[in-house]
């Protein structure tokens, strides 16, 4: 490829982005007094201790356990719901329709700091505080309008001869769901997936506030930590660098689908 | 087309889901605004939440903060987003590995990218510090612009890319033959700008533009962990006043009405945003 070819506005702001991340890999593999006493651009004492601890003690990777389970149910409920939801928004006729959307996607707007008291209260009183239905509960309120808002433009792409003819042929609603419209908008699935995944996975407000020990995520852990020690770096970095990986297999995952499957449809 | 009933029916679990974690703590919100609490006694005291805070320039001013922070924050992310995008290549190897190593920032949590930042600007020893210095800069965030110029860098380094992803996937979404035609035209990239791609950007934009503000309005763990609201409270935002109300005077009631004034200024602002996306749209 040409050097004159190549997208170089682009590449100096992926450049501008992986700087602070280069840091994050290098204090990852420093000691302590590297990080707060010396200026070293890579490490002078290299050590892999930070992740031996994070990956050994179990306080640390239950953390990304906890917090993988409450995502995939968080994912699974999203999307499940959001599914006949959109369709209803797409394909059906009722009164309000348009403000129900909107109202929808007005839920996306609320902060996850003002929803911690209410939260607690109503997961203590159901005796589901420290649970991981309860985070992935809470996670709904902002990732169900999300995933309706993606595969509706998903599904109002599928021209409505496809559902007219399955239902010529004899197919039920749910067998067609079933059999048609889920593969047709299989990668808007997958991206919805992928955004829901990463609004939940990064949230660390609801999820540190719902959880104390059984279901405290890796998020959680680190603002405690970080609250305690007033941070220990290399340790911050070294579980930082472990928690990108579940998103990026995902992404890998979804990479195809990425930018095409969220605008099918949505810009007209 | 679907009956009305059906529509009701597969709509029906989500409508109840979005009342179970949506509409009812936000209704407990505003029983709290509107009520004094003595432990779990709860008192009706109307307005009185609502006009202390109105009242009080604590208040006021961390919403005047956080307003001319997301303003700031926006007026550097759209722009920049759009160039990027617009200089993105459509398709090829080299447009999705770009895609996906601008992915990254949005994956890091922001609690991750506050100790990131304040590793970067340490004093003496962290890099940024010491970039600064070099170019006679003393950078150090007991002063005003260094506090506020590394928090408008840590959000546009966390979420610039969000909108480079909205706008290439609206620019994305124009068929070739569109710029085959202004080619055929002999528009000029103004001319194509102007008429092919911006009528087709704008609703994007206008999405990442509301989901920007929402969240930089109530950017919370940023300021706590680099400048803890300071230099005095030059960098102290809505969100953080009201964590400290809630947590050291436990005046659940201020705190929620404070929580319902920055929802309604988020809604606010949305809705004129939107408009704005909208509004061009029938325009063109």
């Amino acid at each position: 490829m040409n050097i004159r070819h190549w997208p170089l506005v682009p590449l100096t702001y992926v450049g501008f982005l992986l700087l602070p991340l280069y840091w994050l890999i290098t204090m990852a593999f420093k000691p302590e007094f590297e990080i707060t006493r010396q200026l070293t651009f890579w490490s002078q004492h290299p050590t892999l201790d930070n992740f031996v601890t994070v990956l050994t003690e179990r306080d640390w990777w239950m953390g990304y356990v906890n917090a993988g389970i409450y995502v995939v149910m968080n994912v699974v409920i999203s999307v499940g719901v959001a599914i006949p939801a959109a369709y209803a928004f797409s394909r059906g006729d009722f009164p309000l329709k348009k403000p129900l959307f909107f109202s929808f996607l007005v839920f996306r707007l609320i902060a996850p700091v003002i929803l911690v008291v209410p939260f607690t209260e109503i997961f203590y009183d159901l005796g589901l505080f420290d649970t991981h239905i309860a985070v992935a509960m809470a996670h709904c309120y902002f990732n169900l309008p999300v995933a309706v808002w993606i595969l509706e433009g998903a599904i109002s792409a599928v021209p409505l001869e496809v559902d007219q003819s399955s239902f010529v042929d004899g197919h039920s609603l749910l067998g067609f769901f079933r059999r048609l419209l889920i593969p047709t908008i299989a990668p808007s699935i997958a991206v919805t997936a992928f955004f829901c995944f990463m609004f939940s996975w990064v949230e660390y407000v609801l999820a540190g506030a719902l959880t104390a020990v059984n279901a405290k995520p890796i998020n959680g852990i680190i603002s405690r930590i970080g609250d305690i020690t007033e941070g220990d770096y290399g340790m911050l970095a070294a579980v930082s660098i472990l928690g990108f990986v579940p998103g990026l297999i995902f992404m890998l995952m979804v990479r195809r689908h990425l930018i095409q499957g969220f605008s099918l449809g949505r810009v007209r | 087309m679907i009956s009305r009933a059906q529509a009701i029916g597969l709509l029906t679990p989500a409508v109840l889901l979005l009342i179970a974690t949506g509409v009812f703590p936000l209704a407990l919100v505003f029983f709290y605004s509107t009520h004094e609490n003595f432990g779990n006694d709860f008192f009706f005291v109307g307005t009185q939440w609502y006009s202390q805070a109105l009242l009080s320039s604590g208040f006021i001013f961390d919403a005047l903060r956080s307003l001319a922070f997301s303003c700031l924050t926006l007026a550097i992310e759209l722009p920049l987003g759009l160039f990027v995008a617009l200089r993105l290549p459509r398709e090829g190897r080299m447009s999705s590995i770009i895609v996906v190593l601008m992915v990254l920032p949005l994956l890091t949590p922001n609690i991750v990218v506050a100790y990131l930042f304040k590793a970067l600007s340490l004093p003496l020893v962290g890099p940024l510090t010491w970039i600064a210095s070099q170019v006679g800069w003393d950078f150090n965030l007991n002063h005003v612009i260094p506090a506020w110029f590394l928090l408008v860098v840590m959000d546009c380094w966390h979420w610039t890319s969000l909108v480079v992803l909205f706008a290439h996937a609206g620019l994305k979404a124009i068929p070739t033959e569109y710029y085959r035609a202004a080619w055929i035209d002999a528009a000029t990239p103004w001319g194509i700008f102007l008429y092919v791609q911006w009528p087709r950007l704008k609703l994007m934009l206008g999405i990442a533009a509301i989901l920007r503000f929402m969240d930089s309005f109530m950017i919370y763990a940023e300021p706590l962990v680099t400048t803890h609201g300071g230099p005095g409270t030059a960098t102290s935002f809505v969100a953080r006043a009201f964590f400290q109300t809630k947590k050291t005077q436990f005046e659940l009631g201020y705190g929620a009405a404070v929580s319902i004034f920055c929802f309604m200024i988020v809604v606010i602002f949305a809705a004129a945003l939107f408009r704005l996306a909208m509004h061009q749209e029938s325009e063109t």
